[in-house]
């Protein structure tokens, strides 16, 4: 039986201008404009991702592995649908939830309780459902006493947990990860690990990307390889980890 | 644009007011602020209209009440102008970590600005309520001058938002206009004292025409010429256009940017 694909990527491309370039002020900008019109344009850009094929079908569980800058967090993005590609075509069947950093869109001057609120709504999850899922979210997070305080008073620990906690009680199609697995002190990162696999129990295709190879090879039945921006390995994570070890100068 | 707003409707409201009730939590006198503020505000123009300058009346209404009608409109759309560059700006966070739509962070500080003016809104209604001599007729197109106003002010909010993002001398350069503007608008007099040709050239500014209906429709002043109304009609039609145009053609490089 042919296996449904759920993420297609099509010959894509991403092309990213040059922070130093970036036009910030509209001086910069009538300065480049000139340039550009004397044909002297110093814009410079770079394609941290070119070419890049790709179908996961659902029931996969992809690790995404690579040296740091090789483009891994940038293709997770691109399929959550953060970046647009600029060339070649992206498709994505089905909700996605994307766990790429914990917490860092929470308003400081709010409450924990309205953070949790706002980040269900932002993830478009109805009135009616937040409430329900509310008492498990409060009792994952263990925070009860300061949900009525603004978060600017939490710890980075209690921000983490209140993050993981929202972003547990979701229920996506697909799940993408950026090196979160658990968070907090060793008590809730059991906690956390554990609520981490029933999420990925229940989504029927996750896509992670991790630097630990041995959870890439527990956790998933099939990496990929990214190098400079393409894709040079794709298979069995222990052939896809080998070939990354060779890349990497070293033997296992 | 409006299936983006409509999805992420309950995150609008719910975004709006616990910004607003985050502005007075731990004060003393909680939402009250609300309404002390703009009180405070028209009774210091009182002070000075009446008392102080002894100010004229134009077209039977004091001038006291001009500037009651006019600065109520102003500071909205002052307040909204002047946040609009950072309202995508600051949710840069958010951004980088979801697929939203960047219009949804315009929606619900569009939606805070007009909360957060209601107050203002009823206090100006009752010192209109006690000074108005004789209500217009005219007043029964309030509502309709309002929304048009309330379109304008929404596309000026688009283009600001996303000219924002790429440009951070958007804000400066806007608060740089609204100091000019409540001058060049008749906010706080009414168009028929500027030398003719004066009033000419201005009343080809939408935001002149609109705060010309606006003295038309609740103070009874004269309606700008038919000509006026048309072009800038055509104009608040452009720049919604263009506001939309804008924001889609640049909306996926937001995240390449931030």
């Amino acid at each position: 039986m042919k296996k449904e694909v759920v993420i297609s990527l099509k010959n894509v491309s991403l092309r990213f201008r040059l922070s130093y370039e970036k036009v910030w002020t509209y001086e910069h900008k009538l300065r480049e404009l000139f340039r550009k019109w004397s044909g002297k344009s110093s814009i410079k850009y770079f394609e941290p991702l070119k070419g890049i094929n790709l179908d996961i079908y659902r029931g996969d569980k992809v690790g995404i592995i690579g040296a740091n800058g090789a483009g891994k967090s940038t293709l997770l993005k691109l399929i959550a649908g953060i970046y647009k590609p600029d060339g070649g075509t992206l498709h994505v069947k089905g909700s996605v939830s994307s766990l790429l950093s914990i917490g860092t869109g929470f308003s400081p001057e709010l409450s924990g309780m309205d953070n949790i609120r706002l980040s269900a709504y932002m993830r478009k999850i109805k009135k009616n459902d937040i409430e329900k899922r509310l008492p498990d979210i409060v009792d994952f997070c263990e925070l009860e006493d300061f949900l009525n305080v603004p978060i600017k008073y939490y710890s980075t620990g209690m921000i983490s947990r209140l993050g993981f906690a929202i972003s547990a009680a979701m229920k996506p199609d697909i799940l993408l990860i950026d090196e979160i697995f658990s968070v907090g002190d060793l008590k809730f990162q059991k906690k956390s690990e554990k609520a981490m696999q029933s999420l990925l129990d229940n989504s029927y295709c996750q896509v992670i990307v991790s630097h630990d190879l041995q959870t890439v090879e527990r956790v998933c039945n099939r990496a990929i390889l990214v190098h400079q921006g393409s894709i040079i390995s794709d298979g069995p994570p222990n052939k896809v980890i080998k070939d990354y070890y060779k890349l990497q100068g070293h033997t296992e | 644009m409006i299936s983006s707003i409509l999805n992420y409707k309950e995150y609008i409201a719910y975004k709006a007011s616990v910004l607003l009730r985050a502005k007075t939590k731990g004060t003393f006198l909680g939402n009250l602020w609300f309404i002390i503020n703009p009180a405070f505000q028209i009774l210091v123009y009182y002070f000075f209209t009446e008392v102080v300058f002894k100010a004229s009346s134009f077209h039977g209404q004091s001038s006291f009440l001009i500037i009651v009608v006019g600065i109520f409109h102003y500071t909205f759309l002052s307040q909204l102008l002047g946040e609009a560059p950072s309202s995508i700006r600051s949710e840069e966070s958010i951004l980088m970590q979801m697929p939203i739509d960047p219009l949804v962070f315009v929606a619900a500080f569009f939606y805070r600005v007009i909360k957060e003016s209601l107050p203002s809104f009823f206090v100006t209604i009752i010192f209109y309520a006690f000074l108005i001599k004789n209500i217009p007729t005219a007043i029964i197109f309030y509502p309709i001058v309002l929304l048009v106003f309330l379109i304008f002010c929404w596309s000026l909010a688009v283009i600001f938002s996303t000219l924002g993002v790429f440009y951070l001398d958007t804000a400066p350069i806007i608060q740089l206009l609204l100091k000019v503007l409540i001058f060049l608008c008749p906010v706080v007099y009414p168009l028929s004292i500027l030398p003719e040709k004066v009033q000419i050239i201005l009343s080809y500014n939408p935001l002149t025409a609109l705060f010309s209906c606006f003295q038309w429709s609740l103070l009874g002043f004269p309606l700008p010429s038919t000509s006026s109304l048309l072009v800038n009609a055509i104009f608040i039609l452009l720049t919604f256009i263009l506001g939309n145009y804008l924001y889609a053609r640049s909306r996926f490089e937001f995240t390449k940017v931030l």
